[in-house]
């Protein structure tokens, strides 16, 4: 697919998806009705705006297995977008990259939530909204490799995650 | 009403009163023309450079003279630098204006201004960096114009300094649209296929 015909269906894909994700806003006159939408390719880039939307709308879909396949890296640096092991996008944008540290904190917290410790209880308490702090999950993570059998502690969270979804 | 701080906007808007004074005096004005007269001399002044507009200056003159009820109303409620934009390109088309004079226009703007307690309504411009096009839905369409995008090779990949994202292959936004479910049902793939382009 050439260039341009690439960057025309680009286009069309994304006023799609503006449409379903995108703040539509629309503005009531006497005579017309306008609707606003992004001009979507920007100076041959993709608009910044729909680029973040996308973004975001791409990691809410997020789920643990992409962590564990290593489509996204998280480190304190910024989140790595892989497809098919070639790297994509890399965001080092501090808002998004705190949306997916809480999207992964409030996943991580309503799983652990569930497990029983050894001893009894769970490793959290279960929370409305699923709004765990950092601290609890690392808290918890930590309890829960311990009583785990395998783990590899370079990485606490990826082997915890792993461990997560094996054992479901 | 408060000071203008950009001297450009306040010959601009000396200018636009004026005119708009003596073509309203001289009763040789049809609606429309007036109206389109206000849409140029808005986007020229605004189109210019950076400017620090005062919305109640603007609106001044309008509201008292014309109304133009959807930009003074919506741009004084949202205060938004994105819609201000956004109706600035919008009064480029004369039907977007309402023909009705309507004074609670500037009732609006002035009651907006004694509840926000503020001096002035500010908003800031910069149509150096355009990212939003209106589209009128109910009038007719423009011609589609030659899309300079498309004109030259398309530049995807590269720092986007500003949002902090990093793109580092052209069909990085195809790849990731194309795991995105639709609300409808499917994901956004099919518009990426050979033969599909929608």
């Amino acid at each position: 697919m050439e260039h341009k015909e690439y960057y025309q269906r680009l286009e069309k894909a994304l006023a799609a998806f503006w449409k379903d994700y995108g703040s539509g806003i629309s503005v009531n006159a006497r005579h017309t009705q306008v609707t606003v939408e992004p001009k979507y390719i920007v100076g041959n880039r993709v608009n910044q705006e729909v680029a973040k939307r996308l973004i975001g709308v791409y990691l809410s879909h997020l789920t643990s297995d992409k962590i564990v396949s290593e489509e996204i890296h998280i480190s304190s640096e910024g989140v790595k977008i892989y497809d098919e092991g070639e790297l994509m996008i890399e965001i080092v944008n501090q808002k998004l990259v705190d949306s997916l540290s809480n999207k992964v904190t409030s996943q991580l917290g309503k799983e652990l939530s569930k497990r029983e410790k050894k001893d009894g209880g769970t490793y959290v308490q279960i929370k409305e909204n699923d709004n765990y702090t950092f601290g609890e999950i690392r808290q918890a993570l930590a309890e829960f490799l311990i009583d785990s059998e395998k783990h590899d502690s370079k990485n606490m969270l990826k082997d915890a995650i792993l461990l997560l979804v094996k054992n479901d | 009403m408060g000071p203008t701080t950009a001297s450009t906007t306040e010959i601009s808007i000396q200018d636009l009163t004026s005119r708009v004074r003596e073509l309203k005096e001289s009763h040789r004005f049809p609606q429309g023309t007036i109206q389109t007269l206000l849409s140029e001399h808005l986007k020229n002044f605004v189109a210019s450079t950076k400017v620090d507009l005062n919305i109640l200056d603007i609106i001044d003159p309008i509201g008292k003279m014309f109304g133009c009820r959807p930009f003074v109303d919506h741009v004084i409620k949202t205060n938004n630098m994105f819609l201000a934009k956004t109706f600035t390109k919008a009064l480029g088309d004369p039907t977007f204006i309402s023909e009705e004079v309507h004074p609670k226009s500037y009732e609006n703007a002035s009651r907006r201004k004694r509840d926000t307690n503020a001096e002035q309504i500010r908003i800031t411009m910069d149509l150096r960096k355009p990212k939003y096009t209106a589209v009128p839905v109910r009038s007719q369409p423009e011609p589609a114009e030659a899309n300079p995008v498309m004109a030259s090779k398309p530049q995807a990949s590269g720092v986007v300094a500003t949002t902090g994202i990093t793109v580092h292959s052209d069909s990085a936004w195809g790849r990731m649209l194309s795991k995105i479910p639709k609300k409808d049902g499917g994901t956004y793939e099919g518009y990426f296929r050979s033969g599909n382009g929608a």
